[in-house]
């Protein structure tokens, strides 16, 4: 494939997205693979391997976009970037592997700090968070800001390579995600941690609210500023508008739902709905609980990945949404490719013959395990062949 | 004298400072009435795991329970060594296996078993099979409840249950699996004996067993 060839696979794909979002008959439903670290160790490396090594990155993203013809997959491949990690010389990971790594809970701010935060979230940052997240950081010399900042620099470098010049230049393909998301989000999953958070909505919500609208002035306001300054309708050059994260409503109730998550994420989702554009949620656990929330979102604005839910059900239940998931991990890593191939004909069959559905895993593809090559390569095969 | 039904009630609600007094008073007390106080915490426990399945309470409830629990067994502790009264449901085993260092919906569970009943030896996380054998072999456990967060922990599922089997442990034990990626297709081909998503379910089985 040439780059004409590829640039012209990679609008058709984009359009493939913006129609089966709104709802429009898409000409194929498209596979929009849920696959992650799984590429290194298909590739034949280590993840401790990857892990520190850009080019390694690299090679595994070709070789997966050469092998499997996926339309487009979340991970842009540089998740996990140790080599800006270990520049300050605070990393927490432990127990790197060959096929995995886990790192230890490491949050920004205590309870105690919910004042500050609330007070002046980027000053309490500078002056508590980056010292909890990094107990060094008070010895760092200015020219390991300067080592930082360079390998920052070389990050971005090389996530614009992946995404630009090798997967949508060479393959016509689309990969990257930069989430925007509510402040609940961030305090749930930077500042506060699972358990952090469970405790401040009982010993001070209104604190944590607080804190939570602190977040959203400086996180999630720029982003519906930004929005709404730019001109109505879809950029073409894309698969949907925005990119986000649902993560956090797994540990509240729907009425802390209501109160702490809902609001800004419902002013967020307006603004797509107000401006003619798309947004992609990526949302793992359970979401129909909260399915009446969204009874309010209009058709055609929103795609929501679906986790562990019964995805027939989430469709039975709410007709405005466009669905991803429909692939059951399950049978991705232990069943034959008919098999998988057969689930994926079913899933289009029943929810995307008029649009409102996107192919994809259930669960992030991270292990070996989580899926066989011959199946990830059948289903990328069948979706890219059958035409509705 | 300690009021058990307000102590209950106090569990029951979420009220952690009012749990935390009443339980101080039983120790300037001498912690002669703490298998009391343990037995209305477990009622509690209870309720709060009657509302987690009504929907009333969800699972940063349930963590912020585990935590009011955690604090409230080490207030008792000095006074409840050697106490043996109470409901009693023998020892039980729970970890997270090896390759997934999770550990809050563990605790949630492991919280609620105390309360009730379960003696319950804790693992902790990234635990191998081998290290299960040897304890379950050791304290002849008969019950073992295995938490996972990531796919990848399926796999070490699967090797724990085999290395039972390869121990000829397998028929005396008890295996209830829970977490995110366990659902009934992987309970049946890991060759667990029950799956759970919800931790009342998880001690419900664990209660039918024991």
């Amino acid at each position: 494939m040439n780059k004409e060839q590829a640039e012209k696979l990679y609008m058709e794909r984009c359009k493939l997205f913006r129609d089966t979002i709104a709802f429009k008959k898409p000409a194929r439903i498209p596979y929009y693979a849920n696959i992650w670290t799984w590429r290194w160790t298909d590739a034949g490396y280590t993840v401790s391997e990857v892990c520190h090594d850009y080019d390694k990155v690299k090679i595994a993203m070709d070789l997966f976009f050469s092998k499997y013809k996926v339309d487009a997959v979340i991970d842009s491949g540089v998740r996990n970037p140790f080599p800006l990690v270990n520049t300050l010389g605070d990393s927490w990971y432990d127990n790197l592997g060959k096929e995995s790594f886990n790192c230890g809970d490491k949050y920004c701010f205590d309870a105690e700090d919910l004042d500050a935060m609330k007070e002046n979230i980027v000053k309490a940052l500078w002056e508590i968070g980056q010292f909890k997240k990094f107990p060094n950081a008070k010895n760092y010399t200015p020219e390991q800001y300067a080592k930082a900042a360079k390998s920052l620099q070389e990050l971005f470098e090389v996530r614009d390579w992946l995404v630009k010049d090798l997967a949508r230049g060479k393959y016509g393909c689309y990969c990257g995600w930069s989430p925007n998301v509510v402040g609940f989000e961030v305090m749930y999953l930077f500042f506060r941690g699972i358990k952090g958070v469970s405790l401040d909505l009982r010993r001070d919500p209104q604190k944590l609210k607080e804190v939570c609208l602190a977040i959203d002035e400086i996180v999630l306001n720029p982003v519906i500023k930004r929005l709404r300054a730019l001109p109505r309708g879809y950029d073409m050059e894309k698969p949907y508008d925005e990119f986000s994260l649902m993560l956090g409503h797994t540990v509240l109730s729907e009425k802390q739902f209501g109160e702490i998550y809902w609001p800004a994420f419902k002013r967020y989702i307006d603004t797509f709905a107000e401006t003619g554009k798309q947004l992609f949620v990526f949302s793992e656990g359970n979401w129909i609980r909260f399915a009446d929330f969204f009874d309010e979102v209009p058709r055609g604005v929103v795609a929501l990945h679906v986790e562990l839910d019964d995805i027939y059900e989430v469709r039975k239940r709410n007709k405005t949404i466009t669905l991803s998931g429909g692939l059951q991990n399950s049978v991705m890593s232990r069943g034959t490719p008919q098999e998988c191939v057969e689930m994926a004909k079913r899933a289009i069959d029943t929810l995307g013959q008029d649009g409102g559905f996107i192919l994809s895993e259930n669960k992030m593809c991270s292990y070996p395990m989580d899926a066989k090559p011959e199946n990830v390569k059948a289903v990328a095969e069948f979706a890219s062949n059958y035409w509705l | 004298m300690l009021d058990q039904e307000k102590l209950a009630a106090a569990m029951g609600n979420l009220e952690e400072q009012e749990v935390y007094r009443l339980l101080n008073d039983v120790m300037t007390d001498g912690g002669k009435e703490a298998q009391l106080a343990m037995d209305a915490l477990r009622d509690g426990m209870d309720d709060v795991g009657k509302l987690f399945e009504k929907g009333e309470y969800f699972v940063s409830d349930l963590i912020f329970a585990g935590e009011i629990m955690t604090n409230a067994v080490s207030i008792l502790q000095d006074a409840l060594v050697g106490e043996n009264e109470g409901t009693k449901l023998g020892e039980m085993l729970i970890c997270t296996v090896e390759g997934d260092l999770h550990d809050i919906g563990k605790n949630i569970v492991k919280a609620m078993l105390v309360a009730a009943g379960f003696e319950v030896i804790d693992l902790g996380v990234d635990v191998r099979p081998a290290d299960i054998v040897e304890i379950v072999k050791e304290r002849n456990i008969k019950i073992i409840a295995l938490s996972s967060c990531l796919t990848l922990a399926v796999e070490s599922i699967e090797k724990t249950i085999i290395a039972l089997r390869e121990n000829g442990m397998r028929d005396d034990v008890k295996v209830l699996i829970g977490g995110n990626p366990v659902n009934e297709a992987v309970c049946k081909y890991v060759g667990a004996d029950a799956w759970a998503h919800s931790p009342q379910q998880s001690i419900r089985i664990c209660q039918s067993w024991a």
